[in-house]
């Protein structure tokens, strides 16, 4: 299994044909840290991009997926996703622009829609955001009301349900902008902002 | 004129007794080598109770020509009965006679009778079977088997389901090997379940409904522990799960309390080191299940309980989830199976897959796959409704079941007639083919017909001769 030892967790970032999948490369790795910094989960030091085009996603329960640009899945990644959604996998997507109808905004969720249906608002009391830190709703960004993107802060996340289970979770709050940083300079924040990130890697394993 | 009349009257009274030896004397003289044909009349065997049966079997039985050949045999030899002079007695059977009518043809076969039938029942191997099922989706399992050909499965409000068994292997001398099984999962039946074949039938009682408590998993949080509690969950199962995450940091799934036969039907040990032995043994000891899966089988603390002892280790062979035998391409623990439990499942290869040995009250299950979770995601289709199939299983193997206090023990909740058709080949024998020297043809409802006739022709043979004495007395003759 790729040298993967059996019980470590693996963060994967999904690789799509269209546009620019891999614009937030140092999210990975601060995830990872986070993960190991906050939690005993054993997990690999190297996250793994997969293509949504391979089977090999269905071994990563949990991928991360962002872009600028417009999306539109091929027809082998529309029926793999719409396999790895049935079978119980999670995907978390990002819009990295932070635009209220972005291009990557619009086409992804039409693109979800096609696949597995329509996104809706996340309640801000779900368990996900009790998972292991404790938040009151989706942990604001920096760059809301920053004068960059919309000037708007997202009250809540959105997501596609599969019975009482997340199966597709969608932010416009740009985190992938936020998170994208060497994990070393978190010395330099009061409070991690990548926190959130292990509520989701922690609902996505026990949800 | 009178002379003609006595004549005529003579002539009618001999003619009447003439009728009546001949309807008589030649079926004694045959009842010692030929073979009486019973046949049941359709409102008798639709009669489940069988007691119609039995009335119109009674006639046949306390006849005088078998009570006859009887007392014959006992004052010959009462030690032994030649079967020359038993009355011979043949059932072509078209449906499967109820209980009661067995009974009586049994007593009939272990009396007086030789007793043969032939088989037109196309009812071969009719039986039905039920029992509870510790299972939220589906609590009672009704197996019914039966021969080739369409059956309906019923209870008191209605039809439940049909099967249509396809033509099964080929039977020969009878056996029953030609019999083809099928299962249904119930959530609930009424009582009797009945399965009905070509006019015969099989009843039981149907069973008590468990009451289905929760689950309870120990495990860490990972995939293994997230499909299993995903697996139970979309079975039915409520689910509760304590899966630490971090020193002093527990995440809950659902309402986890203490363990305890009261709350919980099964633990789930998916981890080791997560729960101690103690809390298991004493769960165990009340009645409780246990499944101890994967790595937790190699927790030395649980070797006390656990069905097998971890020997080493299988490799998933790589593709192998898309092939035919999927559970190829999973890892899977080699185990020397503890002496007193038994194994479920192999795997192709051979290996044990699921073993369960009882202890104390309860049992315990060992399942081989630490990564099950990958038959779901990274195998074909079926992969999801094969690992919930796989975990539901497990668990309704081991889990405790609770029943209302209040059992039904009246005398008709015991009354039921589980499998007719071998019952009734154990009461008769297997069936053979119509004898060669049938000769009578009789059938239970026309004996008291015949008897009513035997009647008339003596009625009319001494009337017509007291008239002809009467009228020779009033001219003076003698």
């Amino acid at each position: 299994m790729n040298g993967v030892k059996n019980e470590q967790f693996v963060f994967a970032t999904a690789q799509y044909a269209s546009g620019d999948w891999d614009s937030a490369p140092l999210v990975p790795a601060n995830i990872i840290d986070s993960i190991a910094r906050y939690t005993s989960l054993l997990v690999r030091p190297q996250g793994v991009d997969v293509s949504l085009s391979s089977e090999d996603a269905f071994r990563y329960p949990l991928l991360y997926l962002t872009g600028h640009l417009p999306v539109r899945f091929t027809g082998k990644e529309t029926e793999i996703l719409q396999s790895y959604l049935d079978r119980g996998g999670l995907l978390f997507i990002d819009d990295h622009n932070h635009d209220v109808d972005g291009a990557f905004h619009q086409t992804v969720r039409d693109e979800v829609r096609r696949i597995v249906g329509p996104l809706a608002p996340l309640p801000n009391t779900h368990e996900l955001y009790r998972s292991f830190f404790q938040f009151e709703g989706p942990p604001t960004t920096s760059h809301e009301m920053n004068g960059w993107g919309d000037n708007l802060i997202h009250e809540k996340l959105d997501a596609v349900m599969k019975g009482n289970r997340i199966s597709v979770l969608y932010s416009n709050k740009d985190y992938s902008s936020e998170w994208s940083y060497h994990p070393d300079n978190k010395r330099f924040l009061s409070v991690d902002n990548t926190r959130f990130g292990v509520n989701i890697v922690v609902y996505a394993l026990t949800s | 004129m009178r002379r003609y009349a006595e004549i005529a009257l003579r002539t009618l009274g001999f003619v009447a007794i003439a009728a009546l030896l001949f309807r008589v004397w030649p079926r004694a003289a045959q009842m010692d080598n030929a073979t009486v044909q019973v046949r049941f009349s359709n409102a008798s065997m639709s009669d489940t109770s069988g007691l119609s049966a039995v009335r119109e079997l009674l006639p046949l039985v306390t006849s005088s020509r078998a009570i006859g050949a009887v007392d014959a045999e006992r004052a010959s030899s009462a030690a032994s009965l030649s079967s020359a002079s038993l009355l011979r007695m043949h059932f072509p059977l078209a449906t499967i006679p109820p209980r009661s009518a067995r009974y009586a043809i049994s007593a009939l076969a272990n009396s007086f009778a030789t007793v043969s039938w032939t088989d037109s029942t196309n009812a071969k191997g009719l039986a039905i079977s039920a029992t509870s099922s510790a299972d939220p989706k589906s609590r009672v399992l009704v197996s019914v088997t039966g021969a080739p050909g369409s059956m309906l499965v019923s209870d008191n409000g209605g039809v439940l389901d049909s099967i249509n068994f396809g033509p099964g292997p080929s039977a020969s001398n009878g056996s029953l090997s030609a019999a083809s099984t099928a299962a249904l999962l119930l959530l609930r039946t009424g009582s009797p379940l009945t399965s009905q074949q070509n006019g015969s039938f099989a009843s039981i009682t149907s069973p008590q409904i468990p009451v289905v408590r929760r689950l309870l998993v120990y495990a860490r949080p990972g995939w293994e522990s997230k499909f299993v509690i995903a697996a139970l969950e979309e079975a039915g199962w409520s689910v509760d799960g304590s899966l630490p995450i971090a020193p002093r940091v527990v995440v809950k799934v659902g309402d986890p309390r203490s363990l305890d036969t009261n709350r919980y039907a099964a633990a789930i040990i998916v981890d080791s080191g997560v729960v101690t032995a103690a809390t298991l043994v004493k769960f165990v000891r009340q009645g409780g299940g246990v499944v101890i899966s994967g790595d937790a089988l190699k927790d030395r603390a649980l070797a006390a309980i656990a069905s097998v002892r971890v020997t080493g280790v299988r490799n998933a062979v790589p593709g192998g989830l898309l092939t035919p035998q999927p559970t190829s391409g999973l890892e899977m623990l080699r185990v020397a199976v503890a002496a007193d439990a038994i194994v479920l499942q192999r795997d192709p290869g051979s290996l044990p897959a699921i073993t369960v040995r009882r202890v104390a009250g309860g049992r315990v299950a060992g399942a081989m796959f630490p990564e099950s979770w990958r038959r779901r995601m990274e195998g074909n289709a079926d992969g999801a409704d094969d690992h919930r199939e796989y975990w539901t299983g497990l668990v309704r193997a081991v889990a405790h079941m609770s029943f209302p206090s209040s059992r039904d023990t009246s005398p008709a909740s015991l009354d039921f007639d589980a499998a007719p058709y071998a019952s009734l080949v154990a009461a008769l024998g297997l069936p053979a083919a119509m004898p060669s020297t049938l000769t009578t043809g009789i059938s239970t409802s026309s004996q008291a017909a015949d008897s009513r006739f035997n009647a008339i022709l003596l009625a009319v043979a001494l009337t017509a001769l007291l008239a002809e004495w009467l009228l020779r007395r009033l001219r003076g003759a003698r």
